[in-house]
This record gives C-alpha cells, sequence and structure tokens, in this order.
C-alpha cells in the first residue's frame, strides 16, 4: 500500500519551504520587483510625468547617455563617492573606538554604551535641522562657540561655502552613523573568546598587538556586514543632506540621491531620474558583492 | 403574521428614504492645499468652505494640508497615479507642467457656460496654455518693502526709495548693528525658487529681465550684469545675513535683527508674531526699487480625469471662491488683495490703509506686465531656477566677475531651452 503524500514528509520539505515563503515572496515581489520593474521601464522612455494606465512612450536609451555625458551626473556621482569614503571611514574610526571604550569594564558602563548609542535614536530629520540651526553661519552656536574660544575672528559661513557646507553634511552623517558601528562592533566584541587574550598575553603580546592580532581579525566578519549597510545608508542618504543644504550650494553636496529626487520631483523629468536611480542601484549593488564575496573568502 | 409585514414594511420604507439622504452626504471633495493653517489664506478658505457646504447640501470640502516643501512632488504623485485631488491647488511656477501633461480639465467651456469675467482678473493670462484655460488665478502680487523703522531711526537713516540710498541704508544699519543686526534680509541657500524671486526684486531695478515676450533669454544684458553687481554686493559686504531661508531671514525681521525685507504681501499677516515692543515699528511701504517685483501666486483648477458630477461640484466651488463677494472677502479676511478688479472695498480700505500700499504696488507691477516666472520657461521654471541660482551663488563664492556670470547663465539658459 503506497503512503499518502503529506507536506510533512522528509522529502516534501521543499514544498513546505515555498509554500511558507510564499506570502512573504508575494509582499517582497510587490514591493520591491514591480517598482523595480517599473522604474526600469520607465528609465527606457523619455518621459516626464508617468500617468498609470498611459500607453508606453518608445524604448530609448536616451536617459543612460544623458546621465553618463552628463557633468551633473559625475558630480553628483563623486560627492557621493566623498560622502561614502569620508563618512565610513570616520564612522568605523568613532564606532569601533567608542565600542572599544565602552567594552571595557568601568562604572556608569552602562550609561555609557546608551549615550553611544543615542544618536541613532534621533529621527534623521530632527538631527538634521538641528545641525543646520548649529551650523548656521549667522546665529549658530558652533561660531559663537569658535568665536568665543578665538579659533576665528568672523562668524564662518558654514552653509554657504561648498567646501564648508560638505564638511557639516559629512559631519551629520557621521554623528548619526557611527552608533550603528559602535552598536554592531560591541556585538563582534563580546563574542571574542576570553581564552585568545589570554593565550596573546602568556605568547607576550602588549595591547596594541592583542588589539591587531586577535581584536580586528575577530571582527571582519562583523564590520564587513557594517560596511556593506554604512555604505548603502550613505549612498542613499537624502533626509540629512537634504534638510541641511538641499544640495547646495553650488552642487557641493549633491549627491545621486538628492540629484535623482530633483530631477524626478523638482524638474518632472522621471524617466532620466529613473535612470539615474537604477545606475545608482548597480553600483550599490556591485559594491555590495564585492564586499560580501571578499568576506566570505576572508 | 401581518404585524411581522408591517415591521419589514416600515424597514424597507426606512431604508428606502435613507439612502438618498446618505447618498447627499457622500460627496466629498478632497482639496489638498499647502494654505490651511498660514494665519491668512487659511481664514478665507475655510469661511469659503462652509461656505459651500452651506450652499451645496451633500457636498464636503476634505481640507487636508501638504507642506509646501512637498506640495509638488505629493500632487505628482496623486496625478501620476490617476488619484489627483477634485478641487487643484497649485502654485503658478509648478501649475504649468501639470497643464502641459495634460492633467487639468479646460475649463473654457463652464467659463463661457456660466459668463465668468475674467476681463481685468489680475494674472489670468499666466492659466491659458496652448489656447485653453487651465486655471484661475488666485494671487497676484505686487512685492513690498517691510522696514523696521526703529532700527532705520537709530541707524540716522531715512526709508529709502532708490537704490542707492537703500545700499547705504543697509550699511549704515549693518555697521550700527555690529553683526547682531542687519541690513537687509536676503534668502541665500537652497530653495532656487526663492532665490531666483529675490535676485529678480534687485535685477529688475537695473533694468534687467531674464527673458524678453518672445521667451528668449535676455541675461548676457548689461542690466542683467549691474543687478547681479548689486546682489553680489549685498552679500560680500554682510549686508544680509548668509546662508539662510526666506521663512528664517522673515523670522529674524519680526524679531528686530533685520532692517528691511523685500517680500509679498503674505508676510504682513507674520507681523503680529513680533513682541508687542517691537510691533509698531514694523511697517509696509512700496519698495525702493523703480520696478516692483510681481507674480502670479497660485491657482485653482480640476483635474481632468473626474466624473462629471464631481466637476460640476468642483466648478460650483470655484464659481463660489470666484465671485465677487468671496472675492471682497478674500482681501478682508485674507488681508491680501484679491486678483478679481474692483475687490478692494471703501469699508475694508478704511479698516486696513495698509491695503492700498498693496495695490499700488500690484498696479505699478501689472501695468510693466511683469511675472516672476519668466517667459519661455513657464515648463522648466526649476530648472531655470536651479542654473540661476547657482551660477549667482558661485558667482558670490568665487567672486567672480558679474558679466562673466550672466554670459553663462544665458548659455546655459539657452541649453536649458533646446532641451
Amino acid at each position: 500500500m503506497q503512503a499518502r503524500w503529506s507536506l510533512w514528509r522528509p522529502s516534501a520539505r521543499g514544498w513546505l519551504g515555498i509554500l511558507l515563503m510564499g506570502p512573504s515572496a508575494i509582499v517582497v515581489a510587490f514591493l520591491i520587483i514591480y517598482p523595480l520593474a517599473r522604474a526600469l521601464d520607465l528609465s527606457f522612455q523619455k518621459i516626464r510625468i508617468s500617468r498609470a494606465g498611459a500607453a508606453r512612450l518608445p524604448f530609448t536609451l536616451d536617459n543612460y547617455s544623458r546621465a553618463l555625458g552628463s557633468d551633473e551626473f559625475w558630480n553628483a556621482a563623486l560627492v557621493s563617492l566623498a560622502f561614502v569614503v569620508l563618512v565610513t571611514l570616520f564612522c568605523f574610526l568613532i564606532g569601533v573606538g567608542s565600542a572599544l571604550l565602552v567594552n571595557q569594564r568601568f562604572p556608569g558602563r552602562r550609561l555609557a554604551r546608551l549615550l553611544v548609542a543615542l544618536p541613532w535614536a534621533v529621527p534623521e530629520v530632527v538631527a538634521a535641522t538641528i545641525w543646520a540651526w548649529m551650523f548656521d553661519g549667522s546665529f549658530g552656536v558652533i561660531n559663537w562657540m569658535l568665536q568665543s574660544l578665538g579659533i576665528i575672528d568672523a562668524p564662518v559661513a558654514w552653509l554657504s561655502q561648498p567646501h564648508q557646507a560638505f564638511a557639516v553634511c559629512t559631519v551629520a552623517l557621521v554623528w548619526s552613523g557611527y552608533p550603528f558601528v559602535a552598536v554592531m562592533a560591541l556585538a563582534g566584541l563580546q563574542a571574542i573568546p576570553g581564552e585568545l587574550y589570554e593565550a596573546a598575553q602568556m605568547d607576550g603580546a602588549h595591547a596594541w598587538q592583542r588589539f591587531w592580532h586577535v581584536t580586528l581579525p575577530s571582527l571582519r566578519p562583523v564590520c564587513a556586514i557594517a560596511l556593506v549597510l554604512v555604505v548603502l545608508r550613505v549612498m542613499r542618504d537624502f533626509a540629512t543632506v537634504f534638510v541641511i543644504t538641499g544640495g547646495g550650494p553650488v552642487g557641493a553636496t549633491r549627491s545621486l540621491a538628492i540629484y535623482t529626487y530633483e530631477q524626478a520631483f523638482s524638474f518632472f523629468n522621471i524617466g532620466y531620474a529613473a535612470a539615474v536611480g537604477l545606475v545608482t542601484l548597480l553600483l550599490c549593488a556591485l559594491f555590495s558583492t564585492l564586499v560580501v564575496r571578499r568576506s566570505v573568502a576572508a | 403574521m401581518s404585524r411581522l409585514r408591517n415591521i419589514l414594511a416600515a424597514l424597507a420604507l426606512g431604508f428606502v428614504a435613507a439612502v438618498p439622504a446618505q447618498a447627499q452626504t457622500q460627496t466629498k471633495l478632497r482639496f489638498y492645499s499647502w494654505q490651511t493653517d498660514d494665519q491668512s489664506n487659511s481664514v478665507w478658505w475655510l469661511a469659503a468652505n462652509k461656505a459651500n457646504e452651506a450652499a451645496h447640501p451633500g457636498i464636503t470640502i476634505d481640507f487636508v494640508k501638504i507642506p509646501r516643501d512637498s506640495f509638488a512632488d505629493t500632487m505628482m504623485v496623486m496625478f501620476s497615479g490617476n488619484t489627483p485631488p477634485d478641487i487643484v491647488h497649485l502654485a503658478s511656477f509648478e501649475f504649468p507642467s501639470f497643464a502641459h501633461e495634460e492633467f487639468l480639465e479646460d475649463l473654457s467651456p463652464y467659463i463661457a457656460k456660466d459668463g465668468l469675467d475674467l476681463k481685468g482678473w489680475a494674472g489670468q493670462e499666466k492659466c491659458v496654455v496652448k489656447g485653453k484655460t487651465y486655471c484661475i488665478n488666485l494671487n497676484y502680487f505686487g512685492y513690498l518693502m517691510f522696514y523696521n523703522a526703529a532700527l532705520l531711526k537709530s541707524a540716522g537713516v531715512e526709508v529709502p526709495h532708490n537704490w542707492t540710498e537703500y545700499l547705504d541704508a543697509a550699511r549704515k544699519v549693518t555697521v550700527a548693528g555690529s553683526g547682531q543686526r542687519f541690513g537687509v534680509g536676503l534668502h541665500t541657500t537652497a530653495g532656487a525658487g526663492q532665490y531666483l524671486t529675490e535676485l529678480l526684486a534687485i535685477v529688475l531695478d537695473a533694468g534687467g529681465r531674464w527673458s524678453n515676450a518672445a521667451g528668449r533669454p535676455t541675461i548676457d544684458t548689461p542690466e542683467v550684469m549691474e543687478g547681479l553687481r548689486r546682489w553680489k554686493l549685498l552679500q560680500t559686504e554682510k549686508l544680509t545675513p548668509l546662508g539662510l531661508k526666506a521663512e528664517d531671514i522673515r523670522q529674524l525681521f519680526v524679531e528686530g535683527r533685520i532692517a528691511m525685507r523685500l517680500d509679498g504681501p503674505w508676510m504682513w499677516s507674520l507681523l503680529a508674531k513680533a513682541k508687542p515692543e517691537l510691533r509698531p515699528s514694523l511697517m509696509v511701504a512700496e519698495t525702493p526699487t523703480a520696478t516692483p517685483l510681481g507674480g502670479t501666486s497660485n491657482v485653482i483648477g480640476m483635474p481632468a480625469n473626474l466624473s462629471p458630477k464631481r466637476k460640476k461640484a468642483v466648478w460650483d466651488y470655484i464659481t463660489l471662491v470666484t465671485s465677487q463677494h468671496w472675492q471682497e472677502q478674500y482681501v478682508a479676511l485674507s488681508g491680501q488683495l484679491a486678483p478679481r478688479p474692483n475687490s478692494l472695498t471703501r469699508e475694508v480700505l478704511a479698516a486696513k490703509p495698509f491695503l492700498a500700499t498693496f495695490q499700488a504696488a500690484q498696479d505699478k507691477a501689472a501695468a510693466e506686465g511683469i511675472d516672476r516666472l519668466p517667459t519661455g520657461f513657464e515648463t522648466t521654471y526649476n530648472e531655470f531656477a536651479k542654473i540661476i541660482t547657482e551660477e549667482a551663488q558661485r558667482m558670490v563664492i568665487d567672486n567672480a566677475d558679474p558679466a562673466t556670470v550672466a554670459k553663462r547663465m544665458q548659455s546655459r539658459a539657452l541649453a536649458l531651452q533646446k532641451g
């Protein structure tokens, strides 16, 4: 007699998995794949404002060739790259540094950990608005402090000068981004077996050597994931920079995210904006794949 | 049994009677605006909505706020998704993009049918696209000068009447203010549309225009170059706080930190926020510029894809708000001028004498045919604004020659027109 087919049988595990994954797969498809496919379709049309149900415009590569030949696009790409490099670097320096600090035993450690993670809890727009006020060229507290300390003679127009505005945005992005690295690194630090340090100490390794040869390699997998997430966060950041500078002055802080928004919602160039957005997505995907592969290989 | 039948019959009758009543209350017109809670326009809107609901039982207005910063984005998403609001309220500089895409209903047949007289209606020509009237203009403004009489007096200067006096007053107030008070207040940061408007106010005084009547850019003219030079001067001499948005500048004016501010009539209502001891010093006059900046501000229309029933309800609403009575009410309640001719009544003028100054500025700007929206750049206004803003900012940052900057602006504007 043949046994009845059942989803619970080991041989039907694949089907059970598909069945269980089905609903979430459908939701993911609806929320991610459909918009992505729609954006891809729009990027191949010379369209200003799209309309649901309207006839498709002829296929064209104009949007991509326009983007690749546009100084503004490359400037935005450069700004994004600069943000990614600087913000990631400082997020890791401060994040790992503060994680090492709050991993030590000292009175008030809990409070210190809370304070390290605090910026993460502040909504982006709120934080950006506060930074913009603090760096206000005429009435900001930063200028007042610097002048009071005798560091500057006259107020600095932080948000009206390209380099200064870029620096302000970088500071704001680092401030809101380092707690994530700190939390990840702290989790990584707590997972390192104490025996490794004991063994290194017995071999005569001093503090720096223990950090370099034990702590850092052990943190590598955590850091690789954190790196991908931080880079993606900076690449897609819109609110912080937009609230502080709106992408200005003279495009000094216009990242790819802001450039895309500007083209779509300010200039009503939906087709072109979709092309720029997809190129950005491609860059992010390439970077993530590269880092994850290297991390897995290591 | 017969009792049960009677009950059922009564219930059925009640249901039949209730259906029309329910249907009557079911038409809710969606009206999204950025003016739902300001201290000027919202008072009028709310009163007009109430009047419309009273005049048209069964029609309610869902008056919802969308912040100005995200208004165009939201409208675009709504129109793209075929779910636009029933009553379309747009800023005049974003309206052409929606009209060119034919998202809006041509109002010409409605206007003809109801005999709405638009003769002399300020700024109405901006609503006509490809020969069709897609909107009714709701506000045409003339720029004014708001000033702090006490600050000017303490710096030993009179209210300026021309550029030379204006610059002199700005310098003296700034020097007396020791970095805490400024002669003028300009929007010099992100927000290209506002930047362009404020720059244009200065350029106009020098006799410059962004484009001619045929829509060709005229930025590389000596007049525009002079305007740019003046704009640069105000910033390089730090006569204005730098890097601030118009909203912040207005606030600083209300707090008594800025002596002179060229702005639209909407700023009047903000003066009420000033401290009581400061309020008497805050005054309004015609701009010291020879030609005041003028322009259409916002328009009303309806989407093309509404049902006939909703179109009628929306048109009834438009008819109400553009009627003589409600245009007069606009002046009385908002403290701004309405576009309909003769909307400023003697009684209102007696109660609000400052409106005479508003009227003079509006008339002067209208007589010169000035609009902040440059001809030839109606659908690319935001891109045009970005070009001019970026180049003007670069001029100040790099201390560049205004003549060179004007030429670069001209070539970029021409490239924009060519697409």
